[in-house]
Formats: C-alpha cells, structure tokens, sequence
C-alpha cells in the first residue's frame, strides 16, 4: 500500500537525509532534490520530496529508532556501506516536516504547493 | 516490388518498395501509412476499407490506429500511452503492473509495438560458474547448482549472452539459496537487487536496461563459505523501444483517468465519512443496482447534527452549483442538503416524495423502489473552499439541522451517487474514488500521469540528441504553477538540444540550442490552468514550429542544432531540479530527428492525442 507523504528537510540536514534515504531502499535514492526557499530563488533553506511512498516507509519519518533499524537493514540488502547513525536519524526526524495531505489546522485536504504557502517557501525555479 | 502489406497496431503499411517515388507516391521511405484518426478528421471516407488519400497514402478504417506509422521504418521515437496499463509499471524494475491511482515508475515506449526479441538463452547449460570460488555440483538443461568455495562473490554467469548498450531486457528468473542473502542479476550493467529467504524459491520478473556489454551475471557480492545457489529457470528477451523510468518512489507521477467527456462531480471521493454522530456503512446497491448505497445512521448515543460531509474547492464567487443524492427511508423518511456560506438547504420527504423546504431550488424526483433522486441549486457566493453535507432529519421537522432525537442506533438513511457540480441542472453521475479515479458509465476514459510539479519526472536514457529534426505531440492539462516554467520534455545541454515547456508567460514554447545560444518559438496564447490542450512542437528543418490544438503556430528560423544530451527527461529541466511540470501528461509521441513528419502525419497524430484526452481540436 502507498500513501502520500512531503518531506521538508532543511539544507543543514540534506546531505544525512539523502544518504539515508539511499540506504533505506533503491527507490529512495535521489530524494530531496528540489529546493524551497522563502522567495523562490536560490539559495535553498530547504529541500522537498513528495509523493506516494509504501506505507511501512511513512511510519519510519517519524520514528528515529525504526528509522535508523530499517537504514541498517536497507543497506545490508543492497549490500551498501551505512554510514548513517541513530543521532543523524535523531536529527532528521526531529527537524523535518512530514505531511500527509491533511492541513494539520483545518483538517481540510493540503496540496504540497498549498503547504509551502501555509510555511512560507516556494519551490526554486531557476532554470535556463 | 518487395511490398509487405501488414496488419501491426492496426496500421497498414509496406516497406521497402524500391519503386514507391515514382509509381504510387508512397512517401518517402515507400510506406503505405494507414491511420483511422487522420482519416476521420480529414474528413476521408470511414466507412470505405481503405481509399487514396489526397498525398498518395491509403488510408484503412482501423481502430485505434494510433501514431505507430511514425516509427514504421524503425525512427528512434517514443509513444508512452496511459491508458494501456500492459505498458506502464508502478516501479521502475517492472515488478508490480500499474494501477489507477498510484505511481508509475517505468513507461514502456510503444512506438516499437513493445515487442519482445527471442530468447537469449537456449536453457541452462548457457550457465557456468562465475569465478573459481563458485563451485559447479550439478547442471542441466533446466537447472544448474553452484556451491561457494570461500567467502566472497560467487554464483552463475553466461558470457555469450552480453547486454546491448540501450536495450532493455525483460528477466524472468526462478533462484534458491541455502541462505538468506542478497543476490545481484545483471546484464550490460543494469542490474537488480533479489533478497532470497533461506530455502524458499523466488521466481521473479523485472526489466533491467544495459549501459554496457557485460554478459549475464547472477552473483552473491558477499557470500560464505558452503553456501548453495540453485538457479531453476531463467529467461531473458529484449523489449523494443525507448522506456522511461523514475527510480525514486517519491518522484514517480500518479496515473489517473476521469471521463473522457471531462470531469463534473467535485467530491474527492463517493464515499461518505462516519464520524462521531453518525456511521456511514455500505448497504447493498442504489436503484439501478450499479452503485453502492450506503446506510447513514444516527449514532445511538449523539445529541448532535447527523450529517456527512464533503469539502469542495469552490471556483469562484457568483457561480451557480448544485448538489444531488439518492436516497431511498430506511428507517428515517427525511433527508436533507446543506451548502456552506450560501446556508442554502432543503429536506426532502422520501415517503411522497415531496420537498418540505428549500423552495423552488430544491427539486425531487421518483426513481421507483422507494429511491428518489434529491437535488439543491445555489450560487456560491465565495471562491474560497467550501463544505457540503447530507442530512438524516429529525422525524417530522423541515429543518435541516433539527437531529434526529432519540436515535435507535439501526435505523436511517440509504443514500447513493452523491455529486456536487457546476451548473443549475444535474448531470450524470461520475464515480469518484479518489481525486484520481474518476468514472462515468457509458463513457469512455481519459488516463494521464499527473505530476506534481514538486519533484515527479521521468528519464528515457538514450532516445535523445537529436539535431537534424524534432518532433513532440501531447495532450496536457496545467494544474498549477502559472507563470513558472514547466517542462514537459528536455534534452538540452548546456545552449544544446531541444527543450518543449510552458514558458513563464504560460505560453508554449520550443527551445533549440546552437552549442552557444537557444533560439525560441513561442505561441501567442496562452494556456490555462485546468484546461486539458494539444500541444504540438516541431524542427521541420527550416523552423522551430509550436502549436495549441489547432490554434495558430508560434515559428521562428532554426538554428543549425548542436545536438543535446542522448538521453532526455519528460516533465522536468534536464539536469536541474527545476521546470517540474505541474499537472496532467495524457499521450506522449517524441521522434528524434523528426524534420520529416510532414503536416498530414502531424495532424494524424494531434487528432490520435485529442481523442485520447478527450479535447475538441
């Protein structure tokens, strides 16, 4: 089963997010690609994923020590070398924002674009 | 004459007729091209077999002919199709079929007919051990088992059988291990990780795509000593064509469909929500047996409304709306409907049949069985979100709100086909079951991969770099980023290869790039958010040429095109993590080096693309 989640992460985690992210499974590397900011422009204070995701994988973004459990198990079975720890799991989760299409004030449906609105951040849109 | 007259997708067509110039005018590569929607919409008799068309082509009454005349003499293209699930994939390895509502990781490329090559492997004796740490103990035509000397890589291989650089091979293979171990199959570098169980046999079938010539290999990267690989079956067949895949889940476009004619109800689903004060349980069919119809019953211990509710996103102020509902007493006899900001609300008598209040906006009607169909009109005088609700009504009161006083925890209301919608007047219902999933009975559907304009995209890895030409045809739909650039096919460099996007304008636009410099050709209009459009973009050789439906063309000279990258992405800007598209991609069609589809094939193919997506060209 998938369902839809956005994860924010701020530019001083990045780098422990996406490494985590590739070890946990094949399809989650390459995440957190796209930009935020709060005028649009570079730099990036944040960086976004979004989309549906396998249900055992959402209930990893908020837990740090299953996180990092199944990071382990991740990388074993890709035969990768982890290197993440349980205090980058520790970091990520509690500095990142997890959304799950609910507006979490209203209860009402939330696109993504609308929950950038709602944080202040737009997406990066340079481009040639 | 060699011709060959064949049925393939539907297309009739002849090749390598050496005296087509001069004879019977079949074109340039001596094909007779066939295709049902060009002569539909060129007005060419559909009820004749075939006939001669005005260019010398005869064209057949075939249906669903599609765009594969374009690729007939094996023109490096793509045709990614939707809406025949057999091609799309929810990951990119091909392991799980799609399904409406979620991810698409891999796209098979049509314009080859998806065809599968013959089989690499003749059986099983192919195999060998991989290395002196892998140990031979038995072979046969249908099995082969190979122990590991020591610690390390070990397991099976064929070296007669090597990857095709850009071909993508289709690996069905059924393996054991004596441990529980992650074991590695590979053909020219594409690859895919299988984690075995101790003991139990998997059987597995996936696509990998070579970037190298490395030979088929089945290895354990890091085995012990005495463990046993048993390979039972393994089979390798290439599928033609230019597949698109996205890797990570996160980024992979949702594929959906809603009718054909366009979507009207505006729930996000049919079904209604329980809450605290009243269950909603499904309870056998609506009154044309077609639909679910479910029992809405007033909590026995609330003292509260009994209402479920939707949420709708309103498009603007002064705009007429209206709701329906089927309902049939089931214990209850009155049913009512609410708007939100308008206060506008009727209840209905489902024992005549009657309207207690609501006035002339509310109507009812019989539909037998004890059903009636219940129907509110408003003006909506917000364009912010807005909340809908169907009432179970307190015996005996025409007031909305009044809840039922004593509820016994049974009785209640079935209702069905819940649609808000536009409009003063309902319309058919459309099944919602999900904001992806949308379906009307006797109408035909529209599928498209959505992108969310945060992240999704997809990557094709060597149909790309193109520069003598350039063809691309789509049905889209914008559902957001106005003023942004949103990319819907790039293989461009840097100042190299083409680019197809909405520009910041929102306009349609071609980019080709000369190694220094991009020269641009625009539209005029515009396109608009939710508003589904054909969008054409060609290199005719002598312009860049792009076009909306069958508006007039934005042109401008080419440059003499510095080829870009041999891949291309769809729905993103090559090599940066910008121009996501923002909406709905229906039928794709792309030809690299296309200068010679001529305005007949590309009216051919925009009619194909609009009777897809269900635009009015």
């Amino acid at each position: 089963m998938n369902v839809l989640r956005t994860v924010i992460i701020p530019t001083a985690y990045i780098a422990k997010a996406r490494i985590m992210g590739a070890e946990l499974t094949p399809a989650g590397n390459g995440m957190y690609l796209s930009g935020l900011s709060a005028t649009g422009i570079l730099p990036a204070t944040h960086y976004v994923s979004s989309g549906m995701i396998r249900a055992e994988f959402a209930a990893l973004l908020t837990d740090p020590v299953a996180l990092f459990a199944a990071a382990q198990a991740g990388a074993a079975a890709q035969g990768i070398a982890m290197t993440s720890t349980q205090a980058d799991a520790n970091e990520l989760v509690a500095n990142s924002i997890v959304h799950d299409g609910t507006n979490p004030l209203t209860g009402e449906p939330e696109t993504p674009h609308e929950l950038f609105a709602r944080i202040g951040v737009q997406l990066i849109t340079d481009s040639i | 004459m060699t011709d060959r007259l064949a049925e393939q997708g539907a297309v009739l067509y002849a090749q390598n007729n050496p005296t087509s110039a001069g004879i019977s005018r079949l074109g340039a590569a001596g094909r007779l091209q066939a295709a049902i929607a060009d002569a539909l919409s060129n007005g060419r008799s559909s009820l004749s077999a075939s006939r001669l068309g005005a260019a010398g082509r005869i064209y057949a009454l075939a249906a669903n002919a599609g765009p594969l005349f374009l690729f007939q003499a094996s023109e490096v293209g793509v045709w990614y199709d939707p809406s025949d699930l057999s091609s799309m994939w929810q990951d990119a390895a091909g392991t799980t079929a799609a399904v409406v509502g979620q991810p698409v990781g891999l796209m098979l490329d049509k314009s080859q007919g998806m065809q599968l090559g013959s089989e690499r492997l003749g059986d099983l004796t192919i195999l060998q051990p991989r290395n002196a740490n892998s140990s031979l103990v038995s072979e046969t035509s249908s099995q082969i088992v190979v122990d590991s000397a020591a610690a390390g890589t070990y397991g099976v291989n064929a070296p007669t059988v090597t990857g095709v650089v850009g071909t993508s091979y289709w690996i069905n293979i059924t393996l054991l291990s004596s441990v529980t171990r992650v074991f590695t199959v590979a053909i020219g570098a594409g690859a895919k990780n299988i984690t075995l169980s101790a003991g139990v046999p998997s059987t597995q079938l996936f696509l990998v795509t070579s970037t190298a010539t490395t030979a088929l290999d089945v290895y354990a990267a890091a085995g012990a000593a005495g463990e046993r690989l048993t390979v039972t079956a393994l089979s390798v067949k290439s599928i033609a064509g230019y597949h698109a895949t996205q890797a990570t889940s996160t980024a992979r476009p949702i594929i959906g469909r809603h009718p054909i004619t366009g979507r009207r109800n505006l729930v996000s689903s049919s079904v209604p929500a329980s809450n605290a004060n009243l269950t909603a349980t499904l309870s056998g069919l609506d009154v044309s047996g077609s639909y679910p119809a479910y029992n809405l019953v007033p909590a026995a211990t609330s003292a509260a409304e009994h209402t479920v509710g939707w949420t709708i996103s309103s498009v603007g102020a002064g705009v007429p709306y209206i709701q329906t509902v089927e309902a049939k007493a089931n214990g209850y006899d009155r049913v009512g409907l609410w708007n939100q900001f308008t206060g506008v609300s009727a209840v209905f008598d489902l024992l005549n049949g009657s309207v207690l209040s609501g006035g002339a906006a509310a109507v009812i009607t019989s539909l037998g069985n004890g059903w009636y169909r219940c129907s509110l009109a408003y003006t909506q005088p917000t364009s912010a979100t807005t909340a809908t609700r169907v009432y179970v009504v307190e015996p005996g009161s025409t007031v909305v709100g009044a809840w039922v006083s004593t509820p016994d925890g049974v009785s209640g209301i079935l209702v069905s086909k819940y649609q808000p919608e536009l409009g003063s007047t309902p319309t058919a219902y459309q099944k919602v079951v999900s904001t992806y999933d949308v379906t009307e009975a006797g109408v035909n559907d529209a599928y498209y991969l959505d992108d969310d304009g945060v992240d999704d995209a997809a990557a094709q890895a060597d149909g790309g770099g193109g520069s003598t030409g350039f063809f691309l045809c789509a049905a889209v739909r914008p559902d957001g980023g106005a003023g942004a650039v949103r990319t819907i096919w790039s293989d461009a460099g840097t100042n190299t290869g083409y680019i197809v996007r909405l520009n910041a304008s929102n306009q349609l636009e071609i980019a080709a790039g000369n190694g220094t410099a991009y020269t641009l050709a625009a539209t005029t209009g515009t396109l608009s958010v939710g508003t589904t459009y054909v969008v054409t973009a060609w290199d005719d050789g002598t312009n860049l040429n792009v076009q909306v439906n069958s508006g007039t063309a934005g042109t401008a000279a080419r440059p003499v095109v510095s080829a870009g990258n041999a891949d291309f992405r769809i729905g993103k800007d090559y090599g940066a993590a910008t121009g996501f598209f923002n909406g709905a991609i229906y039928s794709l069609v792309y030809v690299k080096n296309g200068q010679n589809v001529d305005a007949t094939d590309r009216a051919t193919v925009k009619a194909y693309i609009a009777s897809k997506a269900g635009v009015t060209l």
